[in-house]
């Protein structure tokens, strides 16, 4: 059975492909039309899934919607209705985009299907939102059974849910509804704090360690209600996005006694303590969440999906109180993760076929569900676009790497099919020294051309993951911070001060000072030789030369660039910014030796994020 | 387009908003231990709704 899902018009756009219940493929729409969070029909993602099936759309047996269009208006309404007058512009900006075609789904799904075969005889259908994330969460999971819990901003209704997988069965328990939102209260801050919202969470996550928490008991007395059972309510009186565009108020800049920062103005410490304030209360309410999960569930396992389980703070804190033995966090937790959730949900509760699963191993192929590209293609795309490169073999581009990164060279590493999600896992990753104490400044400067304060990750052998972090689970798609450990940290009088500053940045702290965030935490991708065999290769190569089993682990883009996709991608990328070192499956590129004079001013063909 | 949904709102959508903020007064749920509701399955997926 044949099963396409589509998670498309809010953020993200994607579409996945099951098999007989075997995840085949799937990518976000913005990695074809290059525009970050793509949200229009992932036209060009459905068709990448059939051509890299070897399927036309009449084998296709159903495609199935993410989420249910009509229950998602009808709450869009009630809500207009309820905070009427004060929802005029929402109104007016809700309306003609439901009226123009999100509405009739059905219908537009229809007419796409028929362009692409017209005696189609498969069913269209519609998950719910938050079924298809927890979907996404449970049946790749290596577990039998499991407490998955779904945390985001709203999708039709629910904001929050617990759900109970057992076998091919899932069944919903408990939820929350929206105003009452985690994700929109986690969004209302990062929006205050200058970062656009659904794009700027993460950014809002990595300024958290530079500031105090001051603000967490005003938070808790005047802004959000915690129950004991991690059920919440929001005090709306500070809150402007359940009946506008913006996100907060004048009586929430009131009670911080702050305006909202301008987007790209300096980052003042009061931005810095709310960011830390926030992070800590969502901490709190996730763990009391997983908590109440656990309880009513009763199970040893816990999966995670939906926005917010992409808060890898959080979940290294909630994994770190050990309240479930095992947890997995789907790598693709926002909507377009949604897709293959959709997909999956169908597959095993609409048409009741069997589980497929591995108490070892999660079915998501390291999540490197996305486009490859054969030598013969690479070598003509390479062409087409100018590069001046070389063919080698795999140990003769590991050794030149290794060689040339310890040198301080920036690598750019394109190699095999791309990953789903919004992490880049060693597949479209820029690669770096994590040992060299100017790399996270110049990747993030002359590189990345971003904020100065953002963290790099690391990416290390999963063998060694213990000797340099407090870690002793896996975390392949960089789903879990923890602290480097501490013989690992280097003791001095600037590292032992609890209050910083954004130069702070440049202190050395440990002896991969690259990847330490101001806090000795690193968010952490585990590697072994299964989920990526030449990124593992690379790793230990760079082991047996340097002694260290770690390297800088960062997306191959730039700031408000969607990651690159096709070989024309990565060139342009490498033409356009500092990296040293193009790696495209077998054939390798050094700037020197390229054509100068193409692609210049390469960012400003991005909007920043 | 514009116009209409101007009027739909002033006529039809702000007047059945403020019976109901009326009607809510008095119906509000006042219970705060609690704001988890219950769900036990998921709707058809053959529906929109």
């Amino acid at each position: 059975m044949n099963i396409i899902g589509i998670s498309a018009f809010f953020h993200d756009s994607a579409a996945s492909l099951i098999i007989d219940g075997k995840i085949v493929s799937a990518a976000q729409e913005e990695r074809f039309s290059r525009l970050k969070f793509d949200k229009r029909f992932p036209e060009k993602s459905i068709e990448f899934c059939l051509q890299n099936a070897s399927l036309r759309f009449q084998d296709i047996d159903a495609v199935i919607f993410f989420e249910k269009p009509q229950v998602k208006f009808n709450r869009i309404m009630e809500n207009i209705i309820k905070y009427s007058p004060f929802t005029f512009k929402q109104y007016m900006s809700a309306l003609p985009e439901w009226v123009g075609g999100k509405l009739t789904l059905r219908n537009r799904l229809k007419k796409f299907i028929k362009r692409k075969c017209k005696n189609w005889k498969g069913k269209i259908m519609f998950s719910e939102h938050h079924l298809s994330h927890a979907a996404s969460a449970f049946y790749p999971s290596p577990y039998k059974d499991a407490a998955v819990v779904v945390m985001d901003a709203v999708g039709e209704s629910a904001s929050t849910s617990i759900h109970i997988g057992e076998g091919n069965i899932l069944r919903p328990l408990l939820e929350q509804n929206f105003p009452h939102s985690l994700g929109m209260l986690y969004s209302a801050f990062t929006s205050h704090c200058g970062f656009k919202v659904n794009s700027g969470e993460y950014k809002l996550m990595g300024l958290a360690p530079y500031g105090q928490p001051k603000y967490t008991n005003l938070i808790k007395d005047h802004l959000i209600n915690i129950n004991e059972d991690g059920s919440f309510t929001l005090n709306l009186k500070y809150f402007k996005f359940h009946r506008d565009l913006k996100m907060t108020n004048i009586n929430f800049n009131k009670l911080f006694k702050c305006a909202p920062r301008k987007p790209e103005a300096e980052i003042d410490s009061i931005y810095m303590d709310l960011a830390a304030s926030i992070q800590k209360v969502t901490e709190e309410i996730i763990e009391l969440i997983i908590r109440h999960a656990k309880k009513i569930t009763n199970k040893n396992n816990l999966c995670l999906a939906g926005g917010v389980a992409l808060n890898c703070v959080a979940n290294g804190k909630v994994l770190g109180e050990k309240i479930f033995d095992n947890i997995w966090v789907q790598p693709a937790a926002g909507d377009a993760g949604g897709s293959l959730g959709a997909a999956l949900a169908a597959n095993h509760l609409y048409f009741g076929k069997e589980r497929i699963f591995n108490l070892d191993k999660d079915l998501m192929n390291g999540s490197l569900l996305g486009p490859d590209y054969t030598s013969k293609e690479t070598r003509e795309l390479l062409i087409q676009s100018g590069a001046n490169f070389k063919e080698e073999d795999e140990t003769q581009i590991i050794k030149i790497l290794t060689s040339q990164i310890s040198k301080g060279k920036i690598v750019g590493l394109f190699n095999g099919r791309m990953e789903f999600g919004p992490r880049a896992l060693g597949s479209r990753s820029i690669i770096g020294d994590p040992r060299n104490k100017e790399m996270q400044k110049t990747m993030n400067i002359k590189v990345k051309f971003r904020e100065s304060f953002r963290p790099f990750a690391p990416a290390v052998l999963k063998e060694n993951c213990s000797e340099y972090f407090e870690l002793d689970s896996d975390s392949p798609y960089m789903l879990f911070t923890a602290k480097v450990h501490e013989n690992k940290l280097i003791k001095s009088e600037e590292n032992l001060k609890t209050e910083f500053s954004l130069d702070d940045v440049n202190n050395l702290r440990s002896s991969i000072p690259a990847v330490t965030h101001i806090d000795n935490s690193a968010r952490i991708q585990t590697v072994d030789e299964n989920s990526n065999y030449f990124f593992w290769n690379f790793l230990k190569n760079f082991k047996k030369e340097t002694g260290c089993p770690i390297l800088i682990n960062t997306s191959f883009n730039i700031r408000g660039e969607p990651i690159v996709c096709t070989p024309i991608d990565a060139f342009k990328c490498f033409m356009g910014t500092d990296i040293d070192i193009l790696v495209i499956n077998r054939f390798i590129m050094f700037k020197e030796e390229q054509n100068m004079n193409i692609y210049k001013d390469y960012k400003k063909n991005y909007e920043l994020d | 387009m514009k116009l209409f949904l101007f009027l739909i709102y002033f006529i039809l959508i702000v007047p059945i908003g403020i019976i109901r903020t009326l009607l809510g007064v008095f119906l509000r749920n006042k219970n705060s231990h609690s704001n988890w509701k219950i769900k036990t399955h998921y709707s058809d997926m053959n529906k929109t709704k």
